[in-house]
């Protein structure tokens, strides 16, 4: 029985797509998300967005309930460990109302800007990213509504990430769990300053001093030092974990985020840019 | 004649059921906060179900839809899905075929193979940060979510496909 060629072709062919791919790997790597390469992904997306929405709306329950209940017990312990937060965060807020006065007067004496007057531009989550690498979601406002790319973006008063891409009518949010982001943030208790990067689930806190007092529940706020990508003041998370370097020479500290981030159905874009 | 013409709309019909399917369904089913990846079943079942040519074609073509909607750079999924692809029919070339339970097992393994080689690409072009120990809990999950859906979508791919012709495409 004659045994047909099986490898002169699909190496050719895997050549050729090799070097396609690479191609367009160096196009888009030197236009960096714009030029031509970008101008094909928005296209896409742009063209593609409708059937997305009208598939999205006959799909996305079936996944809502495939998740919901792989997710059920993890829901259940959550309601009632928020059941517990609550009670004390209404007590905390009394404490708040003070300290936001007196925070207030701090800013105005500083003229710095007040992350809660800062314009935003309410848009609903329409997805998240299909890719196991990176941490992103679509929402459905862009350049139309004044979305630029950088700006900041909010769930509640808390940090969730920042625009990495527009189109006219859509826009990317890369999450704070995304490896590639980092943001500068400020202990509230201690003050001391820190680079918090995504690590999947949670994010990381570096370049903490070895002498600092981290304790679990601290808060962190954005940093908003000079140059910094976002204004300060915005909460980011409370801590899990410190632990010390096997250097001794910094700590690395835990952060779990205020908001749950896989489970984001409306955000806040801040029309805010670094001056 | 009439295969010919349908074949490409098969092709695009089952491409963005998958997309879809995975932007609309699978990603919002999170496994220890990881998703599976429904589209890089896309060049394993055609390579399980054709040849080299037709596993590399397939998982361009996915990897290259994919892309449009990732912040990684534009051809990374297809690079990694295309050799996916090619890799699963070489493979399949120095054993016997995969029938029956191996096919899901086959789909499984390579699977969690391309989403290692998806982060090792992004770490040799410019991004390394996604090159990391937590990456592990997103091959386990991609590799167990697919070996349980392989058998589907690979009579799915099958359909879209159709035969594969041995003789005239040197497979």
């Amino acid at each position: 029985m004659a045994v047909p060629r099986r490898t002169s072709r699909p190496r050719f062919t895997l050549g050729l797509i090799v070097l396609t791919a690479i191609t367009l790997i160096t196009l888009d790597y030197r236009a960096d998300g714009g030029g031509v390469t970008g101008s094909v992904r928005d296209a896409a997306r742009t063209v593609l967005s409708p059937i997305g929405d009208a598939v999205g709306f006959a799909l996305t329950p079936i996944g809502n309930v495939v998740g919901g209940v792989l997710d059920f017990g993890r829901v259940r312990h959550e309601n009632a460990r928020l059941r517990d937060e609550l009670a004390q965060d209404r007590s905390d807020v009394i404490a708040a109302q003070d300290a936001k006065r007196e925070l207030q007067s701090v800013y105005d004496q500083l003229n710095l800007d007040d992350p809660g007057d800062i314009p935003a531009v309410a848009a609903r989550v329409t997805g998240s990213s299909p890719s196991v690498l990176q941490f992103t979601l679509e929402i459905d406002k862009g350049t139309n509504d004044g979305i630029a790319r950088g700006m900041p973006v909010v769930s509640g008063n808390a940090l969730v990430g920042r625009i990495v891409r527009v189109t006219s009518n859509r826009s990317t949010v890369r999450l704070l769990s995304d490896p590639s982001l980092s943001v500068g943030v400020r202990l509230s208790r201690t003050g001391d300053l820190g680079v918090a990067t995504g690590d999947g689930g949670d994010f990381v806190m570096s370049l903490v001093e070895p002498t600092t007092e981290v304790r679990r529940g601290d808060s962190l706020v954005t940093s908003g030092l000079q140059q910094s990508e976002y204004p300060p003041g915005i909460p980011v998370g409370t801590v899990k974990s410190a632990t010390r370097d096997d250097s001794g020479l910094a700590q690395t500290v835990r952060v779990k985020s205020v908001v749950n981030l896989r489970r984001l159905s409306f955000v806040r874009v801040l029309q805010w840019s670094p001056e | 004649m009439v295969a010919r013409v349908n074949r490409p709309v098969r092709v695009i019909l089952v491409l963005l059921l998958l997309l879809e399917l995975q932007l609309h369904v699978v990603d919002g089913i999170r496994i220890a906060g990881r998703h599976p990846m429904i589209l890089l079943l896309v060049p394993i079942a055609a390579a399980l179900e054709g040849d080299g040519t037709r596993g590399a074609v397939a998982g361009f073509i996915a990897g290259l839809v994919l892309d449009l909607y990732l912040e990684t750079p534009l051809g990374l999924s297809a690079l990694v899905f295309a050799i996916v692809g090619y890799g699963v029919a070489a493979c399949e070339r120095s054993v016997r075929r995969p029938e029956g339970w191996l096919q899901p097992a086959v789909a499984g393994i390579a699977s969690g193979v391309g989403v290692i080689g998806l982060g090792i690409a992004a770490a040799v072009f410019g991004q390394p940060e996604y090159f990391r120990l937590s990456l592990i809990g997103a091959v386990l999950v991609v590799a167990v979510t697919n070996t349980i859906i392989a058998t589907p979508v690979v009579r799915l791919v099958r359909w879209a496909l159709g035969p594969v012709n041995l003789g005239g495409m040197h497979a």
